[in-house]
């Protein structure tokens, strides 16, 4: 078996197999590179960024029929794209009141996705009548949407 | 999972909001941790994976419950972040701290100081590997993913995933000693 086989299989852990492990016992070098390699598995786990929970399924798509879902889901992640779209041409549009000879720089702020709850508003209210059509009532359907739980709504 | 997989599975399809909030509750931040390694912005990461749960809820009706809700997620969670890395959105510019760290209280200034550079340089170096390479290394260090589980995610064997884990690692390994010995 070779060095890096046998590192492979040593550094993916479980049962490795006997020539892994007896290559591992005879090679000094494979042996201080597996430590090095942990190591830096060991930093990489700790340089794990803290992650805030996504935002919740909106409740009104969830009582949508299956048909209008994806009809839905489709709509939502066409405004995505264009929400990264848009942030994207706002990083790296030049401002037209800077003068031209000025070098561009960093923008001070990072992109907003405002536009693209807005997008996400539109589109609920064009599956109103979907709504509709399941059997949900204005009245149920209404304010619910990213409903917060310490808020009387469902997610 | 609080419930079992079959009633919970059984709950969503009757569109059971409680299922849905358990489904959210227990997969919406790993989901955007590890997004946020593969896209390198947290704000992104945080519609990607609103988006995940939006994909996972249209497509509900496919889904039998064969692979786990987490394999099922992560899938699809790699392939939204795949096809945003392929657009043009994201190849912008990535500005540094996008994404927060975790704090240790044990750890002194100077210790914090080193290791914040470290995690800063390591993070950095993750984002230049092949995506591929990036997911594994991803799912496995941050999300305790097994082997098999990523190979279920990527589509990949078994023995791909552990090759892609020990290459990123080697290289991220080069990338930091480089650093040091600067």
């Amino acid at each position: 078996m070779n060095h890096e086989d046998a590192l492979m299989y040593a550094l993916a852990g479980g049962p490795s197999p006997q020539e892994a492990v007896a290559h591992l016992e005879s090679c000094p070098a494979c042996r201080d590179e597996l430590a090095a390699l942990r190591e830096v598995e060991a930093l990489l786990r700790a340089a794990a960024p803290h992650a805030r929970p996504a935002r919740p399924v909106p409740v009104r798509f969830w009582r949508l029929g299956d048909g209008s879902r994806r009809a839905w889901a489709a709509a939502a992640a066409a405004c995505l794209a264009v929400a990264f779209a848009a942030s994207w041409w706002g990083v790296r549009a030049p401002d037209p009141q800077k003068p031209a000879a000025f070098p561009a720089v960093a923008p001070q702020a990072s992109p907003s996705f405002a536009s693209a709850d807005e997008s996400l508003a539109s589109v609920l209210d064009a599956v109103q009548v979907g709504l509709e059509e399941e059997g949900t009532t204005e009245a149920e359907a209404a304010g619910d949407y990213f409903a917060d739980p310490s808020q009387g709504g469902v997610l | 999972m609080a419930r079992e997989r079959k009633a919970w599975l059984r709950d969503l399809k009757a569109r059971d909001e409680g299922a849905l909030a358990d489904l959210v509750a227990e997969y919406s931040a790993p989901l955007t941790r590890y997004l946020a390694g593969m896209v390198r912005h947290s704000g992104e990461a945080e519609e990607l994976a609103q988006e995940t749960f939006l994909r996972f809820c249209a497509h509900l009706d496919e889904y039998r419950g064969e692979a786990s809700p987490r394999t099922y997620l992560f899938k699809i969670a790699t392939n939204l972040a795949l096809n945003h890395l392929e657009s043009a959105a994201s190849r912008r510019e990535v500005f540094p701290g996008e994404l927060p760290e975790r704090a240790d209280p044990r750890s002194s200034p100077l210790e914090s100081a080193v290791r914040s550079e470290e995690a800063s340089l390591l993070r950095g170096a993750l984002s230049a590997l092949p995506p591929q390479q990036r997911a594994v290394v991803v799912l496995r260090t941050w999300e305790d993913l097994s082997f098999r589980e990523i190979a279920g995610v990527l589509g990949i064997a078994e023995g791909t995933a552990k090759a892609h884990h020990f290459f990123a690692l080697r290289t991220l390994r080069k990338r930091l000693e480089e650093r040091r010995e600067s």
